[in-house]
C-alpha cells in the first residue's frame, strides 16, 4: 500500500558506498519504484555533468540491495511503500527516509 | 555522566554570540553588529537606505551594520574554545584531547552527515575510549524457508550500537551492541560484539577500509550491522548463528509462528 503522507513533499535520501554524502531526490510521484527513482537519478546527475557519480550510482545498481534501517526492500518496490518519516526543516514539514544500498550479508 | 563547562567558557561563547547590549546579526557569511538608528514604521523607507547593504529594516527600527569577522572565523573561534573546554573535561577525567581530537577531525559537512545518518560520538568514562554510537529502533527479523516461504517473526527491542574509537584515524572493524549490553540476538557473542559472518573478509569490508574519511566509514559500518541484525538470518547456510532463532531465549519476541 501506498503511503498517504507521501503526498506532502518528500524528499528520498540515497547513500551507497562509494558516496561521502547522500544524494537527495525530491519525490513526486509515489508509484514510480526505486529502480525508476534510481535512473531517472543517474540521467540527472549526467545531466549535471557529475558523470563520474552518475557511472558509480549507475554501477551500484547492478549489484547492491535498496536497504532502510536494516529492512530490504526489492527494487521493484514503489517509493511509497517505504518508511518515510516526519521531520521540520526550517519551520516546513518534509517527509524523509534514507535508503542505503548494500551487498545482501548474513551475519553468524 | 554530565560534563560541566566551564562558567568562562560559556561567557566567551555567549559573548561571541550575542554580545551584552547589542544584536548580532549572521547575513551572507559575516557577522555584524547591528546598532539602531531610527524607527522608520510611519515613514516610508527610501529605495536609497533600502538598497543599501549595511542599512538593516527589523522590528520597525533602521539598524547600522558594522561587519565583524566572516562566519568561519567566528565558528573558529567557537570551535576552538569548545575544544579547550573538552581538553578541560577530559583531562580532569583522565583521558587527554581523544574526544576534542576526534570531534576536530570531522568537517561542518561531515559532522552535519553523521548527525543526518542518526551517529553521534560519546566518550566512555568507564574504559576511556570514545565511541561512535547510533540508535537502532525495535525492529521485526523474518525467516524464510526456500519452499514454504516466511516461517517465523520476531520482534526485536531497540537498542544502541556503538563503534570504539582510539584515535581519530583508525578504526576496528568491529560493531557492539552499546546498550544493552546483555541484548539478545541471534548474532550476539560474548562482550557484546555483532557476529558479522559474510562481511568479515569481504570486499564490502575492504570497501569500506578504502573510505577515505573516518565519516563514511562509520556511516558504512553501521549500516551493514543494521543490515545484518534486521535481514542476515538465514535457515540454511554454510555459516552458522552464535544462537539459533527457535532457542527458546527468542519465545518471548516471537510474533509470528507459520
Amino acid at each position: 500500500m501506498v503511503s498517504e503522507t507521501i503526498l506532502s513533499r518528500s524528499v528520498l535520501g540515497i547513500r551507497y558506498p562509494l558516496s561521502r554524502d547522500p544524494i537527495f531526490v525530491e519525490v513526486t510521484d509515489p508509484s514510480k519504484t526505486i529502480e525508476n527513482i534510481l535512473i531517472e537519478t543517474v540521467t540527472e546527475l549526467e545531466k549535471a555533468g557529475k558523470t563520474h557519480e552518475a557511472f558509480q550510482l549507475q554501477q551500484t545498481l547492478a549489484d547492491h540491495f535498496p536497504f532502510v534501517k536494516g529492512q530490504q526492500y526489492s527494487k521493484t518496490h514503489q517509493i511509497g511503500v517505504l518508511p518515510f518519516q516526519e521531520k521540520i526543516l526550517e519551520g516546513e514539514t518534509v517527509y524523509y527516509t534514507e535508503v542505503n544500498f548494500l551487498k545482501e550479508h548474513v551475519g553468524g | 555522566m554530565e560534563f560541566e563547562i566551564s562558567s568562562h567558557t560559556k561567557t566567551v561563547i555567549k559573548n561571541l554570540l550575542i554580545p551584552e547590549g547589542k544584536i548580532r546579526v549572521f547575513t551572507s557569511g559575516i557577522a555584524f553588529n547591528a546598532e539602531p538608528l531610527v524607527p522608520y514604521a510611519k515613514t516610508r523607507l527610501p529605495s536609497k537606505l533600502k538598497n543599501n547593504p549595511s542599512i538593516l529594516s527589523f522590528l520597525s527600527y533602521l539598524f547600522h551594520l558594522k561587519p565583524l569577522m566572516s562566519f568561519a572565523t567566528l565558528s573558529n573561534r567557537l570551535v576552538s574554545e569548545i575544544r579547550q573546554s573538552l581538553r578541560n573535561i577530559e583531562q580532569k577525567y583522565g583521558r587527554q584531547d581523544l574526544l576534542a581530537n576526534i570531534l576536530s577531525s570531522f568537517t561542518l559537512e561531515q559532522t552535519t552527515n553523521l548527525a543526518l545518518a542518526g551517529i553521534g560520538i560519546s566518550f566512555s568514562p568507564n574504559n576511556e575510549c570514545c565511541w561512535a554510537i547510533k540508535e537502532m529502533e525495535s525492529f521485526i527479523m523474518e525467516v524464510y524457508h526456500p519452499d514454504e516461504g516466511t516461517i517465523g517473526k520476531w520482534k526485536f527491542p531497540p537498542c544502541t550500537l556503538g563503534i570504539p574509537l582510539f584515535n581519530p584515524t583508525e578504526l576496528e572493524f568491529i560493531v557492539y551492541v552499546f546498550d544493552p549490553m546483555d541484548y539478545l540476538h541471534p548474532f550476539m557473542v560474548e562482550a557484546g560484539a555483532i557476529c558479522m559472518g559474510s562481511f568479515s573478509g569481504s570486499s564490502s569490508l575492504q570497501q569500506i577500509a578504502r573510505l577515505p574519511d573516518l565519516c563514511s566509514k562509520l556511516i558504512q559500518l553501521f549500516s551493514y550491522a543494521e543490515q545484518i541484525l534486521v535481514s542476515g538470518y538465514r535457515l540454511e547456510g554454510e555459516i552458522e548463528p552464535a544462537i539459533g532463532i527457535f532457542d527458546p531465549i527468542f519465545d518471548k519476541y516471537r510474533i509470528f509462528i507459520k
